[in-house]
């Protein structure tokens, strides 16, 4: 557990950082929220009995609002008490039903009323002919004193009344103000009265026109990097829409694992939208002007098709270039192939836990080092949904920085740009341009290129130590830390368990990684784990193939000649044990003009079926070539051009070529690979390996092959025998793990004895074969095992 | 009984050094393979495959050498084999792999041959 040392350090370091200092960094701690979801709901509904609106049976929707401008305001005049005392937080709770209008009501964090609003339009006015005249002016501003009272209080002497029943489209309009603060702040209150009742009450905030011109100002300055980021996003969507195609046409791209990503995507964003977090804010917006449907049509627009199918194309495409061999997307492809439970995950699972608060506290020293700077990094509307983890865990898939990153220019990057040098320079390019578009609210550009840069730097050095799911954890869990740690600094004790909550889910998962380190199975390769659900379902198969096998196994037997056509003065005995059920040994015999014949012994490399293929192609080269009237080389040569062709440098075939001339008495000799033939002379009892030079067929080109191959000839005198063979007999191992080898052949062939009175070639064969079964000792052999024995009688 | 293999990569010299042990043959050729595969597709092409720890090879094994030796030389890098046990060696020398392979003696004499010759023309 070496790996996870630095993380654990870094991790304690850093949370211990976070409780010290967290308050002090965040705006979100300093909001000062003394309710939660549900606290609120309760408070609007008393607001709403006491003003006359009936909201029972409505459908609830809680959101929130933040006044940038007032934000930044109350951060460069930190001393204007009137400004501290109005949260720029909001927080909305709106009932809405088919039959009612829909209602709104404003909450500051510490509990104060902002404000109330009737929304949607009056229903046409048909009954109306026959009742009195609107309610008397006096009674309105009754009414609206009261609200002024309700929202002000206890700061009510301090604003003096403005506007008084000035008639407008929504009824009588009635505002106050206290006048410019000494930094040029004044909150205003709007009252509107219809029908006896108050239908709009809002606490509205205006800055002297110097202020506002600063504050935009200073919006525009992040402006280009905006553009450029979004200019960079589409690039990357395109980019990686065209690798995907691209891919899907070379029928490379991994569909189902982009569409699996997409679809958890999707999940998450679909879990979110209904849990009521910032995506639902657009609907709230469209539901107050009475337009419920097409809002919340466009939050499930977002939520489904945008965040899935964006998901889908980066992953797509970052797949397809990688050609979905990654080896650092593995966990996440175990996480498809349900293979969930495995020590693999567990190990990503635990280090993208660990790296999370460090990614915090990173953001944090940088946050410090540049106090004026920042805005606030986390609205208030996710501690007012109903799980205020699940935006934190959704934030990072519904993210196209990361996506378009670690999906496509990782990938990219990785497969496509073999220098070192550019490679680097591509990634930490394209790492600060997509961090700094993700931490866009950053506010000028040290602060954006530094937060940029370790964040990249981070996410990287996690996902070269450990895999691409520790970094989507990590970057995960990390917005699940900032989501608790704002829950946990508020004054309200019902956000603390909720945010106690979040940390339980951290620890639970923490807990989880660490028993699948433990117990998890550890899937050996990709195919195993893709095959073992099947294994089931292929004994019948199995069964059918067997069958299959034999009838090849036989056929191939038969392709191998019984004896060897009969040469005047010789004799010939050939033996082969094919080591499964197909081999790829071969012998053949081949008559040429002249009463001449050829005697080839090869072998195919690799085993089974796809060797057995070879061998019968080999012996269809060597019979085609020995119907012409041709060198032994270039017979060699030709069979060689084929083999290389077909073969594509996959399979090569060793072999040992001889045409023995009965009139002349020699036997030409060329080995292509091949293990040595032996020859044991007669003459002066010696026995020795005859290895010329010459390279395997198959393995390269034409020119190097032809200048490598030497032919030599072996002039053979009576009672001579030559031994061909194949590495499965030199190779044969026994119980102790040893090899028969070339000695002891040597010794057997030795021991045939030479002269007119020794063996013939079968019982020479025989003999040779008894001596390999001896030494096997009952071991069966691995290889094929191919024996031609020549004898000059 | 799966005979034990290992493939340990390491880097000097900006060079990728692939060090076998054991028993490189059908069931282990897809690993040395994939180790091959993955050096090439990450752009790590000059590529020393160390074999002093490699007690067996099958053709199989030398099948993987071949397959990749055009592509990466193409490509401007190269494999480069060293440490051979003298059996090892044996069946290298058999199938005619000195013409097309540079084998030397360890890892400093195939660092130097990567100083003299970058590609071997063959």
């Amino acid at each position: 557990m070496k790996r996870f040392i630095v993380p654990l350090i870094l991790c304690a370091a850093s949370v211990l950082l976070l409780i010290a200092a967290f308050p002090h960094w965040h705006s979100a701690a300093r909001w000062g929220f003394v309710f939660n979801r549900g606290e609120a709901i309760e408070r609007a509904r008393q607001i709403a009995a006491q003003q006359g609106f009936a909201v029972d049976g409505s459908q609830v929707r809680v959101g929130s609002e933040i006044n940038r401008e007032l934000e930044t305001y109350r951060r460069w005049h930190p001393d204007d008490a009137r400004a501290q005392r109005i949260s720029p937080v909001i927080v909305k709770i709106v009932f809405s039903s088919p039959v009612q209008r829909p209602f709104e009501v404003q909450l500051f964090p510490d509990g104060r009323v902002a404000g109330w609003q009737l929304g949607g339009s009056d229903p046409p006015p048909t009954r109306v002919a026959g009742r009195p005249p609107s309610t008397p002016l006096i009674h309105g501003r009754a009414k609206a004193q009261e609200a002024f009272q309700l929202l002000t209080a206890p700061d009510s002497q301090a604003f003096r009344l403005t506007t008084d029943g000035a008639a407008s489209k929504e009824g009588l309009r009635y505002s106050w103000e206290p006048g410019m603060s000494e930094g040029g702040f004044q909150p205003t209150i709007d009252i509107a009265v219809r029908r006896g009742r108050v239908v709009h009450a809002e606490t509205h905030a205006s800055f002297i026109q110097s202020f506002d011109d600063e504050y935009q100002r200073q919006g525009r300055t992040t402006a280009p990097w905006k553009i450029g980021f979004f200019v960079l996003i589409f690039v990357m969507i395109l980019g990686a829409s065209v690798l995907y195609t691209l891919g899907g046409l070379r029928k490379k791209a991994p569909h189902r694992l982009a569409l699996a990503f997409g679809l958890v995507n999707t999940l998450l964003a679909a879990a979110a939208f209904f849990s009521g977090p910032k995506i639902a804010n657009i609907a709230i917006a469209e539901l107050i002007d009475g337009n419920a449907s097409s809002g919340i049509l466009y939050g499930v627009y977002m939520s489904f098709v945008g965040a899935g199918s964006m998901a889908w194309v980066f992953f797509g495409g970052g797949l397809s270039a990688a050609g979905a061999t990654l080896p650092k997307w593995w966990s996440l492809r175990l996480l498809f192939s349900r293979r969930l439970l495995s020590r693999p995950v567990g190990l990503s699972l635990c280090a993208g836990l660990l790296w999370a608060p460090v990614l915090m506290a990173t953001q944090a020293l940088v946050a410090m080092a540049f106090p004026r700077n920042i805005w606030s990094d986390k609205d208030a509307g996710e501690l007012l949904v109903r799980f205020p983890t699940l935006p934190g865990l959704l934030e990072f898939p519904l993210h196209p920085t990361l996506l378009g990153f670690f999906g496509v220019a990782v990938a990219f990057a990785l497969t496509r740009v073999p220098s070192l040098r550019w490679r680097g320079l591509l990634l930490l390019g394209m790492g600060a341009a997509f961090f700094s578009g993700y931490e866009n609210r950053w506010d000028t550009l040290p602060a954006i290129a530094l937060s940029g840069i370790l964040t990249a730097a981070a996410l990287t050095g996690i996902y070269r130590s450990f895999d691409l799911l520790a970094m989507l954890v990590a970057e995960t869990a990390r917005n699940v830390v900032i989501t608790a740690a704002v829950l946990l600094s508020q004054p309200s004790h019902s956000l603390h368990a909720l945010g106690w909550r979040g940390i339980l889910l951290l620890g639970t998962a923490l807990a989880a990684g660490w028993v699948l380190i433990h117990r998890g199975a550890d899937p050996v390769n990709e195919e195993e784990a893709a095959t073992r659900p099947l294994a089931e379902g292929i004994q019948a198969k199995r069964d059918e193939l067997k069958s299959e096998f034999n009838i090849a196994q036989r056929a191939q037997r038969q392709m191998l000649p019984d004896s060897a056509p009969p040469v005047p003065g010789f004799t010939i005995a050939a033996h082969c044990t094919p080591a499964r059920d197909v081999g790829g040994d071969l012998y053949d015999f081949l008559p040429l003009p002249a009463g001449r014949l050829g005697i080839a012994v090869a072998d195919v490399s690799g085993k089974g079926v796809p060797a057995a293929l070879y061998m019968t192609l080999t012996k269809g080269l060597l019979a085609a070539t020995s119907q012409e009237d041709l060198e032994l080389s270039t017979m060699l040569e030709h069979v060689n051009a084929h083999l290389y062709t077909v073969g594509r440098r996959k399979t090569f075939v060793t072999m040992a070529l001889a045409i023995l001339d009965p009139a002349a008495k020699t036997l030409e000799y060329a080995r292509a690979g091949h293990n040595p033939i032996v020859w044991r002379k007669a003459l002066d009892g010696s026995t020795t390996l005859v290895a010329s030079r010459g390279m395997g067929l198959g393995i390269t080109g034409g020119k190097v092959f032809v200048r490598t191959l030497t032919v030599e000839t072996l002039l053979l005198e009576p009672g001579d025998f030559v031994v061909f063979y194949s590495d499965g007999l030199t190779e044969a191992m026994n119980e102790n793990l040893e090899q028969f080898g070339d000695d002891r052949l040597l010794e057997s062939v030795a021991s045939l004895g030479s002269g007119l009175g020794s063996m013939s070639a079968s019982q020479a064969r025989d003999a040779i074969l008894g001596d390999v079964t001896r030494f096997l000792a009952g071991t069966h052999p691995q290889d094929d095992l191919t024996l031609v024995v020549l004898k000059f009688d | 009984m799966a005979n034990p293999f290992a493939i340990t990569r390491s880097n000097e010299e900006g060079l990728s050094i692939l060090a076998l042990d054991g028993y490189l043959d059908a069931h282990t050729a897809p690993q040395f393979e994939k180790a091959v595969e993955a050096e090439f597709n990450a752009g790590r092409l000059k590529i020393i495959v160390e074999c002093s720890h490699l007690t067996y090879i099958s053709s199989a094994g030398l099948g993987v050498f071949m397959s990749f030796v055009e592509e990466i030389r193409e490509a401007g890098g190269d494999i480069k084999i060293c440490g051979l046990t003298p059996k090892v060696l044996q069946v290298f020398d058999i199938l005619g792999f000195p013409v097309l392979f540079d084998i030397v003696e360890d890892l400093p004499a195939a660092i130097r041959k990567y100083a003299e010759t970058p590609v071997k023309e063959i």
